[in-house]
């Protein structure tokens, strides 16, 4: 598969007007990301994703290292012309109205007065913005601007979409149609890579992930990857006699009463044995898990790790 | 080419829904008028007053409104992020760049010609004959106003806006008093101040190279020569200064 973003050894640091040492945001960062697929950037604040994005953007230049987008080098128009971006909290001139700044940023991409028309309709119904396409951008809520700022990010019909903090600060609601278009461009082909400290935006979304953590590449991978394999059962019932919780405590598993009922929590191996136990003393069973860490787990965990 | 012209026309738009921009407008005009009621105190001489205070009016407002609109081309993009979404897309900095000056000046020139307006319109009707080397006198004043709005971007690519706002009336100071820096240099001791003074004399402008108003006031005849070497000066200035801040706004990160 292509690599639509590579990156070798990018680092940032950022130096005062009298020099120093500076703060180092991004220390030798390498990452690549395939075409088609979404590609999340997490880490906390502070911890170089902005940083890496704006670096990839042209907005800010590297301390050393390289990257390439589409092939090409950091800033060729070329390569933006491929490209769509959406700021972190966007805000845009307000002296113009949602409709009005589309069109002005979709004569950046050479489109005819027809062509900014139909892709100006398109992406104001796509976003819901229809009905205050009129209204100047002071009006907006964040959530009003959030959208726009997606649509402007969409004018070109983009082969890579660079989102930064895509849902922040927005209402469930805004937050899940903004998922929703997400995943829609996803399923299109488009190429998404998504920088963002939610971290079950990020799992719901990504295909691949990679963790930041003060400028350091902590992990990358599929999510599967990053995820451990469950190595516990969790088997939820009720019914069972005294003697029989003594025969499953015995193989292992530990047994917690629960509104009632009884919690069961036994290494993996030994669920088949459990399973048989519950049946065969006349339990009733109700749930049985296989639970996994989530990526917010697995992220606090590698943050904990890293601050000890 | 066509992004310089698409944020040119974004700037001009930017500039005139600004409130600050129509309030100093408003003032020069106000100003004018006055001039055109105060005729009285100078009997005799009515077209020479009207004159001098008109150009003067639109020479001060013209330059606040020339450092009002360099600091805003840059910095407050950067400060409000707005220029994250535009360096994005397929823009270069440069064209960035000249599309905000052009924008700029482009405002600067409607607004030079609305206050020009007013003053052949107070003058004529008070009946009093206006001439071509007012025109003259207008372009010199819009050159100025050029160079100061080149000088302020220049600044603000690096600088914050109180800086170049600061920056900004220094240049107009000195643009002034280039006689008054020169005859300091001539006459000083020391080497090092002497040097100094010669630099300031050199780079800084010298708006006193566009500036006619005395002449048109006591209606002397301006020969065309010089309103050539006024566009040399002007222009070639402001170019030297863009080139400038092109090459520091390249450097720049946002």
């Amino acid at each position: 598969m292509a690599s639509v973003v590579e990156v070798r050894g990018l680092t940032k640091v950022y130096r005062s007007f009298f020099g120093g040492t500076g703060v180092l945001a991004l220390n030798k960062l390498d990452l690549d990301v395939n075409e088609g697929e979404t590609f999340g950037i997490v880490g906390p604040n502070g911890s170089g994703k902005t940083t890496c994005l704006k670096l990839l953007l042209g907005l800010l230049y590297p301390t050393a290292g390289k990257a390439r987008l589409f092939g090409m080098k950091l800033g060729d128009l070329r390569a933006k012309k491929l490209i769509g971006y959406m700021p972190e909290a966007p805000y845009f001139y307000d002296h113009l109205t949602g409709e009005q700044l589309l069109s002005y940023f979709a004569q950046f991409f050479g489109l005819s007065r027809a062509q900014q028309k139909t892709r100006v309709d398109d992406l104001l119904n796509m976003v819901g913005m229809q009905e205050r396409r009129k209204m100047l951008l002071r009006h907006y809520s964040r959530g009003m601007l959030q959208r726009i700022g997606l649509a402007q990010a969409l004018l070109n019909e983009p082969r890579l979409l660079v989102l930064d903090e895509p849902t922040s600060g927005l209402d469930p609601v805004g937050a899940y149609q903004i998922r929703s278009l997400i995943v829609d461009l996803r399923r299109r082909g488009t190429t998404i890579l998504l920088c963002s400290h939610l971290l079950n935006e990020v799992e719901t979304l990504c295909d691949r992930v990679a963790v930041l953590y003060r400028g350091n590449l902590k992990a990358c991978g599929t999510i599967e990857e990053l995820l451990p394999q469950p190595s516990q059962v969790v088997v939820v019932a009720s019914g069972l006699p005294a003697p029989s919780l003594a025969k499953i405590e015995e193989i292992g598993a530990a047994c917690t009463p629960v509104d009632g009922m009884v919690r069961i929590t036994a290494p993996l191996e030994r669920s088949q044995q459990v399973l048989a136990l519950v049946q065969g003393d006349g339990g009733t069973l109700h749930e049985l898990q296989r639970p996994r860490p989530t990526l917010e787990q697995v992220f606090m965990e590698m943050v904990r790790e890293e601050a000890e | 080419m066509r992004s310089i012209f698409v944020i040119a026309r974004n700037t001009v738009s930017e500039a005139m829904s600004r409130i600050v921009l129509q309030i100093i407008l408003v003032f020069a005009i106000m100003f004018l008028v006055i001039g055109f009621f105060f005729t009285f105190m100078t009997p005799g001489e009515e077209d020479k007053m009207l004159k001098d205070l008109g150009l003067t009016v639109i020479t001060v407002f013209g330059l606040v409104l020339a450092i009002f609109m360099g600091v805003s081309l840059v910095q407050p993009e950067v400060e409000r992020r707005t220029i994250y979404a535009v360096l994005a897309k397929p823009v270069r900095r440069l064209e960035f760049l000249i599309g905000k000056y052009l924008g700029a000046i482009a405002v600067l020139a409607v607004s030079t010609a609305i206050m020009g307006v007013v003053l052949v319109a107070a003058l004529y009707l008070k009946q009093l004959v206006w001439s071509p080397e007012l025109l003259v006198a207008l372009v010199g004043t819009y050159l100025s106003l050029i160079m100061m709005t080149a000088l302020v971007l220049m600044v603000s690519t690096f600088a914050s806006s109180l800086m170049a706002t600061v920056m900004g009336f220094l240049f107009w100071a000195i643009g002034y008093g280039q006689i008054y820096i020169n005859q300091l240099a001539e006459h000083s001791d020391n080497a090092f101040s002497r040097y100094m003074l010669a630099a300031i004399h050199t780079i800084l402008p010298n708006f006193s190279y566009l500036d006619v108003r005395p002449a048109v006031v006591d209606g002397a005849l301006i020969p065309v020569e010089l309103l050539g070497k006024m566009a040399l000066y002007g222009v070639g200035y402001t170019i030297i200064v863009l080139a400038i801040a092109a090459i520091l706004f390249n450097e720049r990160e946002v």
